[in-house]
């Protein structure tokens, strides 16, 4: 394999490889938490801190891990990094926490997660698999933002429950529902494949 | 054999590292998920009965329970927690009630997964100001297309009447439990 640059493996994930708007992984969080900016980045963070140290730990023990048992192991491993994520949130920010409900738990079985150790972390050095990481993590990120900035403007009127429409709009209720949420993604989706069809 | 031995040794050591991690966290974040839902509970309970200095746990049970509110040395009044159905989810609510059990002073939807819009409207200020000092001697009763005139009627939500009916059932059913109780422990 070619070895590539840390900024190329970081680069990848925001647009060329992004997970969400280019390999639909991970879309169960996508479409539940994105119906207001505050859960989408309370989503973000928990992936990124459970993404990168899942990575990190991942890379480290690649080689000690039979072939056999290698989901098991780093399933066990993402489960613990999500359990002190959700602890952490239901700790200090109870209302996040709340509001998230079970989708903090559900990171375990986010696939962007599990598919990074499989795919990369697992056959890459510790540094490359940071970077791999955090790229991911940020494409996620950029994803979830677009995404719930979209709905909660067209179906609440706010963004980060600041009012931003005034009186003439009327908010689009189904925006923060979940049909509003197939709708945005397939449209989001639609728009960046366009996008890419162009350059290419 | 030997690579079974390797397997069962990897996830048994990379188990109890995660046990151990995860009760070394706990140490750290136990204590104030605890303190932040009493404080939580003494907040609405504040808002449901006026003038508390403290409460005491008379009953506490999964989908039920009664406070006793004490402003200084005298109750100033009871807190019932109910639990029903609603339109998606569970509500759960909090009725703050007189001592005497025969009005409602407020009402505070505690966690419920309405409709966002329609039947989430049951946490606004809105709704629950029609709660305010209702007649809590008689059954309540939702009143639609019109405002309430009766004590012991409450107004509906518009296009969110499975959710309004469900607070009302939760209501009266929480009110007969807790006077049920009450009076059987004779205060």
């Amino acid at each position: 394999m070619k070895e590539k640059s840390l900024g190329a493996e970081f680069i990848k994930g925001l647009w060329k490889e992004n997970p969400v708007l280019v390999m639909l992984l991970g879309l169960c969080p996508t479409l539940a938490v994105t119906n207001s900016v505050n859960n989408a980045i309370g989503m973000i963070g928990a992936v990124f801190f459970v993404l990168t140290c899942s990575s990190i730990m991942v890379s480290i023990v690649k080689d000690l891990v039979p072939s056999q048992v290698r989901i098991a192991t780093y399933i066990v491993i993402i489960a613990t990094f999500v359990t002190v994520a959700d602890r952490f949130l239901a700790a200090y920010f109870p209302e996040l926490s709340k509001a998230l409900g079970p989708y903090v738990p559900l990171i375990v079985v986010n696939c962007i997660i599990l598919g990074r150790q499989e795919a990369f972390a697992s056959r890459h050095g510790l540094v490359e698999s940071i970077a791999d990481a955090l790229g991911m993590s940020c494409g996620f990120g950029i994803a979830l933002l677009l995404l719930s900035s979209v709905r909660e403007i067209l179906g609440n009127g706010t963004w980060m429950g600041i009012k931003i429409v005034k009186g003439w709009f009327t908010p689009w209720q189904v925006m923060i529902l979940p049909a509003g949420a197939f709708l945005a993604l397939g449209v989001l989706v639609g728009i960046v494949h366009f996008l890419m069809d162009r350059k290419s | 054999m030997k690579s079974s031995f390797k397997m069962i040794l990897v996830l048994t050591v990379s188990a109890i590292l995660s046990g151990a991690v995860l009760a070394w966290f706990n140490q750290f974040t136990e204590a104030r998920v605890i303190a932040n839902k009493l404080a939580e509970l003494r907040r609405s309970l504040n808002e449901v009965v006026p003038g508390m200095t403290k409460y005491e746990e008379v009953v506490k049970k999964r989908d039920f329970a009664v406070y006793k509110v004490l402003s200084g040395d005298k109750v100033a009044g009871y807190a019932i927690e109910a639990v029903g159905n609603g339109y998606q989810d569970k509500i759960r609510i909090l009725i703050g009630v007189t001592p005497d059990l025969s009005k409602i002073y407020a009402l505070r939807v505690l966690e419920q997964k309405e409709t966002p819009g329609l039947g989430a409207k049951i946490s606004g200020k809105d709704y629950l100001k029609g709660w305010n000092d209702r007649d809590a001697t008689k059954e309540l009763v939702l009143v639609k297309g019109r405002e309430p005139e009766k004590p012991n009627e409450v107004h509906a939500i518009t296009g969110a009447t499975i959710t309004s009916k469900a607070v009302v059932k939760i209501v009266n059913s929480g009110l007969k439990e807790a006077k049920e109780l009450l009076a059987s422990e004779g205060k």
